[in-house]
């Protein structure tokens, strides 16, 4: 008699990794008794926050990119958890001085939306980052739920190239047809702004300059957008340059870079 | 025993609860176990499908009786049939789609923002509607995400529940929290990021 309450047959039924009897014999089972679904369901989530954490075992990852993130029905789950991750991140973070400066201040519960949004923004770059301790993992790439064919990389701020192979690390599922990178550049004013794609060790594969850039202030910095085809990145190792003139009368220099990697 | 005479939306309802407020809440938890189902099959269009084993049903209470023993048992039933329906016309689609010429290019740039913002708009809502939760609620899904495996088990023995208990709770607490975010609220165009900086709320592309 099969235990349905086990741990070990619910993250198998999760991960597609059980007899046809077995599954049979788990989805009749959730069918019959709501809160089994809900069992299930909640392991799930288990599964995807290791995931976003970096703590799935190892064992348990091809598993969970087959059954999981190939599935787009499934991987939007994936985003909507890496959402709330960001918003427990950022509400999680304790205010600066405990003083409720928004409540004194008539324009202050807007300020204080417009920051939250930064911080999300920031929040991606640092859960990128906690994918550290495991080198081998690759952060899917995000993909829209609205425009199917696009993945959006959100690529961490500074990073060094020795930090390549530790963080920015994204997987572009065989599917898509475009990528739209996003970051954002610490400054607010910046004239003539051009954007570079190269190889790590090989010439621009793909650049851009102003018109071609969607480009929105916030206050942290310009949040910089480009659109490029996905074919343009194979497996390996990558750069990102912008540049721009600081003010007028000056040359053009970089003023952000950003290293990622790719892997298929 | 129910039987259908075919004449009303009560009949179908009667499947689940004799009283009204409650079938429906039945009826809505078991559309949402229908989705899963056919997202764990890997179906295309679980909604639609969803929608579909429920039409399905439905149309059969006009000429065949159900016992109200188990009504999850005739949708589960409508359900396999509908996956297998699904498999053949994806590979069916397939077929097509390999003899047609592949345009990698589909999306116009507003496409992509508008994606882009979507996803924004969510993330900025969802931190909103985290504020709207209880201290303890609050602290419960923000622990529960922010904490390593180890933290969740302490997390556990800190609200003396067990992992199980832990794990559901935050299960649904997000469920109601991405639930709200379907629902935008007012203010938020008001609180855009750009929207006082730039152009009145809008991106604006680099001259």
């Amino acid at each position: 008699m099969t235990d349905l309450r086990d741990e070990d047959l619910m993250r198998r039924f999760l991960l597609e990794d059980l007899t046809p009897e077995e599954r049979e014999h788990v989805e009749a089972a959730f069918f019959r008794d709501p809160a089994y679904f809900d069992a299930l369901s909640a392991a799930e989530d288990e599964l995807i926050l290791l995931h976003l954490r970096s703590e799935l075992p190892e064992r348990w990852r091809d598993s969970f990119q087959r059954a999981i993130l190939d599935s787009p029905a499934r991987r939007r789950h994936v985003d909507d958890m890496r959402g709330l991750l960001a918003a427990s991140v950022a509400a999680g973070a304790p205010p600066a001085d405990g003083s409720r400066w928004w409540k004194r201040s008539p324009k202050g519960l807007g300020v204080l939306f417009t920051a939250a949004a930064a911080v999300l923004i920031l929040a991606f770059g640092w859960l990128l980052r906690q994918d550290r301790p495991q080198p081998a993992t690759a952060s899917p790439a995000i993909r829209t739920g609205v425009t199917p064919g696009v993945v959006t990389l959100f690529l961490a701020p500074g990073l060094t190239r020795a930090d390549l192979r530790q963080s920015n690390v994204f997987r572009i599922p065989a599917g898509a047809a475009r990528v739209q990178f996003g970051l954002v550049v610490p400054q607010h004013q910046l004239a003539e702004m051009r954007i570079q794609l190269r190889p790590v060790d090989g010439a621009a594969i793909a650049t851009a300059t102003g018109g071609d850039l969607v480009v929105r202030d916030t206050v942290d910095g310009l949040a910089v957008t480009w659109p490029v085809p996905a074919s343009l990145l194979g497996p390996g190792d990558y750069i990102l340059t912008v540049s721009a003139t600081p003010a007028p009368g000056r040359d053009p220099e970089s003023v952000a870079k950003r290293f990622f990697s790719v892997v298929r | 025993m129910i039987v259908g005479d075919g004449s009303s939306s009560d009949v179908y309802l009667q499947l689940f609860d004799a009283n009204p407020a409650r079938a429906a809440e039945k009826h809505e938890a078991l559309r949402r176990r229908l989705i899963k189902f056919f997202e764990w099959r890997r179906c295309r269009s679980p909604e639609d499908l969803a929608q579909e084993t429920m039409a399905r049903v439905f149309a059969k209470l006009q000429n065949i009786s159900f016992s109200t023993d188990d009504p999850a048992a005739y949708f589960f039933g409508c359900a396999k049939n509908l996956v297998h329906e699904d498999r053949k016309a994806a590979r069916k689609d397939e077929r097509q789609n390999a003899t047609l010429d592949n345009n990698d290019w589909p999306e116009s740039d507003d496409d992509v923002v508008a994606a882009m913002d979507t996803q924004i708009d969510r993330r900025t809502i969802l931190q909103q509607r985290l504020q709207s939760l209880t201290p303890a609620e609050r602290k419960l899904v923000v622990q529960y995400c922010i904490r390593n495996s180890d933290g969740r088990c302490r997390l556990s023995e800190e609200l003396n529940l067990t992992m199980g208990n832990l794990r559901l709770q935050f299960h649904r607490l997000k469920e109601r929290l991405l639930r709200q975010t379907q629902e935008k609220p007012p203010a938020l165009q008001q609180v855009r990021p750009s929207s006082h900086v730039l152009d009145d709320g809008h991106r604006r592309r680099q001259r």
